[in-house]
């Protein structure tokens, strides 16, 4: 997940226009523009400031890495929908 | 003495087909549309979050009546004189799995933001229900902020990357 798109969801769970969150952070507009779009990549202060303005902050969730998840789910984009729910009711006539 | 019923087997083709039936307007949420999305997971029981309307609650009534969906104590679901503001999830048995009305998931502003980016998928058996993107999915994830979903809501953004890298729709 880019930077852009954590700003982005941020924004949208707050409720914010653009230039709503750019007045809270006292940045100019095409300022958001461009982090949203990943064109440019804001300081991680930049970014801390602009989440805390939409009422989030950054915390750490440890999780165990799980190595075999590309695989699998790479697998999973291979099937249908209705071959990735047979697969998951244990059908027999599931594909992959 | 209540009498303890059998666990029935998941067949979300059986619910499904009654919402069908009944032509309910909803969106698929949870962990049973990530499953429809390609997230590797297994769930026995299906989310919903339907139209509010109110012909559409009625209707939905009927869809859940007739897989004698029941709540916990036995009550029938009575959506329309729920308080949702009080009950924002209403997890229903029926005869053929769980069932969760979800109104309001989190993150959202239920069925009219949902079904935006929903996508009719094809499971089978004449069925098309519709799903919410993998977006929106993985946004209620995180808007719930529970750690327990932090493996998951990792799940829903690779999902989404891989998706986006082999320059393909997940719709098919």
């Amino acid at each position: 997940m880019t930077s852009g798109q954590v700003i982005r969801e941020a924004r949208l769970l707050a409720g914010l226009t653009q230039q709503e969150l750019a007045e809270r952070a006292g940045v100019p507009r095409s300022s958001i523009v461009r982090w949203e779009r990943d064109a440019v990549e804001p300081g991680f202060d930049t970014a801390r400031r602009l989440l805390r303005a939409c009422g989030f902050d950054l915390s750490l969730v440890r999780y165990e890495a799980d190595e075999t998840v590309d695989e699998r789910l790479s697998e999973r984009l291979e099937l249908t929908p209705q071959e990735r729910l047979l697969a998951m009711l244990g059908e027999p006539d599931a594909g992959g | 003495m209540a009498r303890r019923r059998t666990q029935p087997r998941f067949d979300p083709y059986a619910i499904l087909a009654a919402l069908e039936k009944e032509r309910t307007a909803y969106v698929l949420i949870g962990a049973f549309a990530r499953v429809i999305e390609g997230s590797d997971e297994i769930t026995l029981g299906l989310d919903l979050t339907p139209s509010m309307r109110p012909d559409n609650l009625r209707r939905l009534e009927l869809a859940l009546e007739a897989i004698s969906a029941r709540r916990a104590d036995g009550r029938a679901p009575e959506l329309e004189g729920t308080d949702f503001e009080r009950e924002p999830v209403v997890e229903l048995e029926t005869d053929h799995g769980r069932v969760k009305v979800v109104p309001f998931p989190e993150g959202t502003r239920g069925y009219d933001d949902l079904r935006r980016a929903a996508i009719r998928e094809p499971i089978g058996r004449g069925l098309r229900p519709s799903v919410a993107s993998p977006s929106d999915l993985a946004r209620m994830l995180g808007a719930l902020g529970r750690e327990e979903d932090v493996p998951k809501l990792v799940m829903m953004r690779r999902l989404i990357e891989l998706d986006r890298d082999r320059g393909l729709s997940i719709e098919w």
